[in-house]
């Protein structure tokens, strides 16, 4: 699903200067509106090839690997774990040169963050692409920038060591096969005037973990979600935002939905089965409307949701943790841990973008 | 309103008054925002050169090979947080250097982070980040167009952008930019770290760091120097406003009545006070309108010299010259507004004083005294250079109250012992002269005391750097090899060079001493080429005594730590720390930073920003054709040779630049007050008409007259002078053994040049001459109607 | 009578104020002897101080001839008039005119001093004016009918043989007017000096020996009948 890359530029001067830097609302968007010019665009008809597409695609303009994860410790305290790993590229590539250089191709760009109710911790990084301080290999699977490192330890293992200002984690994770290929076969429109983007997930499985908080280490298990998704132009030019969840039922099922805010509001589902059989839901097939809103730091946004899917009997509301779970820079976005409740109880992470400006 | 029109009726009647108004307000504006807006721009120039304390480290690699890519994402991968730099250099001369960053990565260091401040570093971060897909350079645009007339082959797609900022003969880019015009040059990969990060990680196998900067104190000296340029704008002010006093004093009386008139007519006190203020404040804001504007061009036509002591002697660079702001422009008007405001005073309070014969005010006999005895105290005691001038400024009221009385004393007794009826006369009419001309007078002697004061600071300072430079440069020649090399292996080069007797390598870098950043110098304490060296203060047998554990250190760093000889004190020359005593300070003109001398077997290779020269004395320099040897022998091919006359004229152009702006606004100060005492001394002479014509009618010869007219304004003007001699002195003393020591960090015999004195003297009889013979006929008929 | 001291004949005297050509004196004719005290009326703007200025040579003659003390003015030098007015030839205004920046005793002694005399009976002329307790002020502290005897004080210290007054007791109320009339009288019968006296007074005119009348650029006799 759609992420924060757009967020790209704007954070990456706010993070260099060590201050928050306004740079135009519209500028951070036209990274995700503009149409490509060179790059490859997303289409119908186009398909997910592993394991090459975990791998990186220099051919597309914006692409992330972007997990999430909803851990606890032994003696039931709760954590939520966010990772992002971005790519943007400047030039369309794929490009020439194989040996490391300084070269002004792609930016790398990574967000971290740890939550607990009402307390939320972020970390960020940035690399330019071409020199080695950042990339992802396909096989074996590696994701890096700088320290921080997500890679396949065997055929069914991955780890991922993160480390921020005041905090840390280095989880192991199975990822749950098959792959889910949201939308149209992993082509995923994001309105009904096409456009949109390659999307395809993982439910995960957070066997063994340690993360250490405020001078405190925790030993944690818990499950979570990993999205792969790339396009050159994800959004149409009336389109503001979007509200993306990932659910874990505890019925052994998994929900992806989202809802894309413009002129006529897009919706998009996917849910997953015990078994692992994943299932597009068209917009007629469940209904997402927001119930109460908070009063964050930066207006009020939807913190509670009402969600129905008819056909597969649920009907619960998902609230979110307490707290604010702003990740910050010029273009914030809600990133925090929810609660799943009424016809089944669950956990799992909301994310908004596009409001409080 | 009817009061307007009688207000402008008096300048109406009397033109020559508001232009003399307006003209010495111009003046005073002019100077003092002139002067603000260069020390200005310097403040924030040297709170922007003020890089943090915290050291920097450079990171090497074990095996001594370059850098490259690869050691940086090593770095990196390892959780350091380091960041790259790539210098690229032109062989083409004043080509200005590339400097490449990765701004993504440049968060790390502290230079490019500052967020105390506008921010300026980094925005231009921000900037290389927006502009990531262009290849950007950006540099001051003069720096931007000696680079564009290199027109090298790489360059052909760059973009370019003046920014203000950047240290000059430096251009910005990203580092891919820099990389590829590396082609063009040389390049070289530096990495660095906060020294911090040490604390936290260990570096990877193979890699060890070094002390790239300790980082650099702030330097008070700066901020002393610009608070001088600062005092002397005051005392033009100051100046300004005495002058303004006595234009206002002229007309009091004549203004004074049609007040009175008008207050009798009826119109209430407070419109004519306010009618008054506006007056003021139009006088103010068209005084200080033009001031500010012409004070600009004065800063522009000065800030090139200017910038280039601020460069040279306290390491301040770029220099941007702010536009005048609202706040300025206010700040202008409101002081102006204020010195004619107490100008006018007696006449906003519409104050009855007595005129007339020249009254002994006796509180100015008491309260002069004591402003003066207090002011000297502080001054003898202080150590803050505010406080120093504030208690000059003192000494020079006390004296300015005094100085009118004293006149008049002198005429007063003079005109008692005298038996020749006419010369009585003319020392009772001198005494009238003082008394009319007090104040303008009061101002020429306050310009002439510090014409005098910093010409004894100024031409002493210069007997004495010749006399030192003559000592110091023992060489016959001094070779700048061009980068860094080799001490040793260029020692034993050049001894085979044609004509060489003798080779003094002088290796400089920086260092520690107790703590506070110092550069270091280290010879070979054997050379015969430093046998002359001079010494405030030496043990005997220094030079052994160097080798042996000791230091030299300069007067700056003697007087800053207050250190003197047998002082023990804690040396630190790359990473080890030794103890060391004080043998010798020597003086150290030219610039403010604290400097110690260590044999050269003391310093190793790890002393940071190291750099060798090379002083060689030559047998028959003139035949030794030792400007062809950068030809001939390849290895000097970069460097730069350069023989003791050369020096010392180098030396001395950046002695002169340094007091150019002292000297220039010194003349400016004493021009005005010239200038306004002639004016003033004119109308003065012609409301004296009278009194030479009740003369004429008793007898005496119009040409006895004129003569005498001519004689009382040269007596004046003369004895004016005489007594400014003194607080000349006494000025020229406060300038050289307290204001150098405290702004500059070295202290000066005070000289007296009798010969100055004269021409000075000369001058003020000059002036009172030529004023005299302006006026002409001292008789006019018509004075006898009005008795 | 007495020895002519001056003498004018058809003295002519005109000025240029810019936009006309002014004749103030024209064919004046006129003989001052010595002990004698002419008083002089007229109009005010017809030239009286203009005839005064004439006859002591701060002004020159445009016409006609002026006889002082049988020396014609012709041959008299700037020089000459200078050392005429220090010792012979003495002048009163309207307004005492005295040295402000000295005290009444020091420009009677100035008075003196310029004279060439180095003995001088001030001190008792003060005392004869009965203003000999203002010896040590300043003129700026006396009185108007003070000022005037100080002034009186000084002509007559200088000894001299003419005394040239332009309105004596123009500033001086009447009752002071009254008292100073008599003592310049006497003091001019006594040392036999020639006196010329403009003044609007017309007591004071009556005092004098000779009334004349200044119109039209030319003296004539007054006619007390016809006074204003």
């Amino acid at each position: 699903m759609s992420r924060a890359g757009w967020i790209l530029l704007a954070l990456l001067v706010a993070m260099l200067a060590g201050c928050t830097e306004e740079v135009g609302r519209d500028s951070s968007v036209g990274a995700l509106t503009d149409p490509p010019a060179g790059f490859r665009q997303a289409a119908p008809g186009m398909r997910v090839n592993l394991p090459e597409d975990m791998g990186a695609h220099p051919e597309y303009r914006l692409e992330w690997w972007y997990l999430t994860a909803n851990l606890k410790s032994a003696d039931g305290k709760r954590f939520g774990v966010q990772w992002t790993l971005f790519r943007n590229g400047v030039r369309p590539g794929p490009f020439t040169s194989v040996e490391p250089g300084w070269q002004r191709d792609e930016i790398w760009l990574a967000h971290a963050a740890l939550s607990r109710p009402d307390e939320h911790h972020f970390a960020d990084r940035a690399a330019r692409g071409g020199t080695g301080q950042a990339g992802v290999m396909e096989q074996p699977f590696k994701a890096w920038i700088d320290h921080w490192e997500l890679r396949s330890l065997d055929a069914s293992t991955w780890e991922i060591s993160v480390e921020g200002e005041d905090f840390r984690y280095r989880l192991k994770i199975q990822p749950q096969q098959p792959a889910v290929l949201n939308g149209d076969r992993g082509f995923s429109a994001k309105s009904a005037a096409g456009g949109g983007s390659m999307y395809f997930s993982y439910p995960l499985r957070i066997i063994d973990g340690e993360l250490e908080v405020g001078g405190e280490k925790f030993a944690v298990s818990g499950q979570g979600w990993f999205d792969r998704e790339w396009s050159s132009q994800y959004l149409k030019s009336d389109q503001v935002g979007w509200d993306w969840m990932a659910l874990h039922l505890d019925d052994g099922r998994h929900l992806m939905l989202f809802r894309v805010r413009g002129a006529d509001d897009f919706y998009s589902a996917t849910v997953v089965g015990k078994s692992g059989k994943a299932r597009t839901l068209t917009d007629r097939e469940f209904t997402l409307t927001p119930l109460e809103f908070r009063n964050s730091r930066f207006g009020s946004v939807p913190t509670t949701w009402q969600l129905s899917v008819p056909l597969a009997d649920i009907n619960v509301q998902v609230r979110s943790w307490p707290g604010d779970y702003w990740n910050p820079g010029a273009l914030r976005y809600w990133e925090g841990p929810v609660e799943v409740s009424g016809s089944h109880t669950g956990e799992g992470y909301l994310e908004m973008t596009g409001y409080g400006d | 309103m009817g009061l307007g029109h009688v207000f402008l009726s008096h300048y109406q009647r009397h033109p020559g008054q508001l232009a003399g108004l307006v003209l010495i307000l111009l003046c005073a504006a002019m100077l003092w925002s002139g002067v603000r807006s260069l020390t200005g721009s310097a403040e924030n120039a040297v709170a922007r050169s003020q890089a943090a304390l915290e050291p920097l480290l450079s990171i090497v690699r074990e095996d001594g090979a370059a850098l490259d890519i690869q050691d940086f994402v090593r770095l990196r991968r390892a959780g350091l947080c380091a960041s790259p730099r790539m210098t690229v250099t032109f062989s083409q001369s004043a080509a200005p250097a590339i400097i490449g960053i990765d701004p993504f990565s440049a968060g790390c260091l502290r230079q490019y982070r500052e967020q105390q401040q506008e921010g300026e570093s980094a925005a231009l971060v921000g900037k290389l980040v927006t502009q990531f897909d262009r290849p950007l350079l950006m540099g001051s645009a003069k720096d931007l167009l000696r680079w564009k007339q290199l027109s090298l082959p790489h360059s052909a797609s760059i973009q370019w952008e003046a920014v203000e900022g950047l240290s000059s003969g430096e251009l910005l880019a990203d580092i891919s930019v820099a990389a590829e015009l590396s082609a063009d040059g040389r390049s070289r990969l530096q990495i660095f770290l906060p020294a911090t990060e040490l604390d936290r990680l260990p570096l990877p196998v193979g890699y060890r760091s070094q002390i790239q900067d300790y980082g650099v104190e702030p330097d008070p000296l700066v901020n002393a120097f610009l608070l001088s340029l600062d005092a002397l704008g005051a005392l033009a002010l100051l100046v300004a406003a005495l002058l303004v006093r006595s234009v206002y004093r002229f007309a009091l009386e004549q203004r004074r009545r049609s007040l009175e008139i008008l207050l009798r007519l009826g119109v209430p006190n407070t419109h004519l006070r306010l009618a008054l203020i506006a007056e003021v404040v139009l006088v103010a804001l068209v005084g200080g309108t033009l001031g500010m504007w012409l004070g600009g061009q004065l800063a522009s036509a000065m800030a090139e010299g200017f910038e280039g002591t601020l460069r040279g002697m306290f390491n301040v660079d770029s220099l941007t010259m702010a536009g005048p702001t609202l706040e300025t422009w206010l700040g202008m008007v409101l002081i102006l507004a204020v010195v004619v405001a107490w100008a006018c005073a007696d006449l906003l309070l519409l104050r009855v004083e007595k005129q007339g014969r020249a009254e002994v005010k006796t509180w100015r006999w008491l309260a002069a005294p004591v402003l003066v005895a207090v002011s000297l105290a502080v001054l003898l005691i202080t150590d803050k250079l505010w406080l120093v001038f504030l208690s000059a400024l003192g000494c020079l009221i006390g004296a300015g109250l005094l100085l009118p009385e004293l006149l008049n004393r002198l005429f007063a007794l003079a005109e008692r012992y005298c038996r020749q009826p006419l010369l009585e006369w003319s020392f009772s009419e001198m005494r009238v002269l003082c008394s009319l001309l007090q104040l303008p007078l009061t101002a020429l002697a306050f310009a002439i005391a510090t014409a005098i004061g910093v010409h004894a600071m100024v031409t002493g300072f210069e007997t004495t750097f010749g006399r030192w430079l003559d000592q110091r440069l023992q060489g016959d020649l001094y070779l700048d090899p061009g980068r860094q090399v080799d001490a040793v292996e260029w020692e034993k080069r050049l001894q085979r060079l044609p004509g060489v007797t003798s080779v003094l390598p002088m290796v400089r870098g920086r260092g520690l001493l107790d703590g506070v950043p110092v550069d270091v110098f280290a010879v070979d304490p054997a050379s015969p080429l430093l046998q002359e060296w001079p010494f405030l203060v030496a043990v005997p047998d220094h030079w052994s005594a160097l080798v042996t554990g000791g230091v030299l250190i300069n007067e700056q760093l003697a007087r800053r730590r207050s250190l003197d000889v047998s002082d023990a004190v804690k040396v630190q020359v790359g990473g080890q720390v030794q103890s060391r005593s004080v043998v010798g300070i020597y003086a150290d003109y030219g610039r403010p930073d604290g400097e110690m001398m260590l044999p050269i077997s003391a310093v190793t290779d790890a002393l940071p920003g190291s750099y060798a020269a090379f002083v060689l004395g030559v047998t028959s320099l003139g035949e030794s054709g030792w400007r062809e040897w950068p030809e001939q022998f390849h290895w000097l091919a970069e460097s730069r040779l350069r023989d003791q006359a050369g020096l010392k004229q180098a030396a001395n152009a950046a002695f002169d630049r340094t007091f150019q702006m002292t000297r220039r606004l010194n003349t400016l100060t004493l021009v005005l007050a010239g200038t306004a005492l002639a004016l003033m001394g004119l109308v003065i002479f012609r409301m004296r008409q009278g009194s030479y014509t009740l003369l004429h009618v008793y007898g005496v010869q119009r040409r006895n007259l004129r003569r005498r007219l001519i004689a009382h304004s040269m007596l004046v003007t003369g004895l004016l002078g005489l007594l400014a001699i003194p607080l000349g002195v006494f000025l020229g003393w406060v300038l050289v053994a307290r204001v150098n020591p405290v702004a500059f960090g070295w202290a000066l015999p005070l000289h007296l040049y009798p010969g100055f004195w004269l021409l000075v003297w000369a001058a003020c009889l000059l002036i009172g001459a030529l004023v005299a013979l302006l006026v002409g006929n001292p008789v006019r008929l018509g004075t006898l109607k009005n008795e | 009578m007495g020895i002519p001291l001056i003498t004018a004949s058809a003295l002519r005297k005109s000025y240029d104020n810019g936009r006309e050509h002014i004749n103030v004196l024209s064919g004046l004719s006129f003989t001052l002897q010595s002990g004698e005290a002419v008083a002089i009326v007229g109009p005010s703007g017809s030239g009286k101080s203009t005839l005064l200025n004439l006859l002591n040579g701060l002004l020159i003659p445009d016409g006609g001839a002026l006889n002082v003390f049988g020396v014609p003015s012709s041959e008299l030098t700037e020089k000459d008039w200078a050392e005429l007015r220090r010792m012979r030839i003495a002048t009163l205004f309207q307004d005492g005119n005295l040295i402000p920046t000295l005290t009444v005793a020091r420009n009677v002694a100035f008075r003196a001093g310029l004279a060439g005399l180095h003995e001088h009976d001030g001190e008792a002329l003060l005392a004869q004016l009965d203003i000999a307790d203002t010896a040590n002020r300043y003129p700026d502290q006396l009185s108007g009918g003070q000022r005037q005897r100080a002034a009186l004080t000084c002509a007559f210290v200088m000894q001299p043989q003419v005394i040239l007054a332009d309105e004596p007791t123009g500033s001086l109320d009447y009752a002071t007017a009254q008292k100073v009339a008599p003592l310049f009288f006497d003091a001019i019968r006594e040392r036999g000096v020639g006196a010329l006296i403009v003044t609007h007074n017309p007591e004071l005119a009556k005092r004098c020996d000779r009334v004349l009348e200044l119109r039209e650029g030319a003296l004539h006799p007054w006619d007390s009948a016809m006074s204003s």
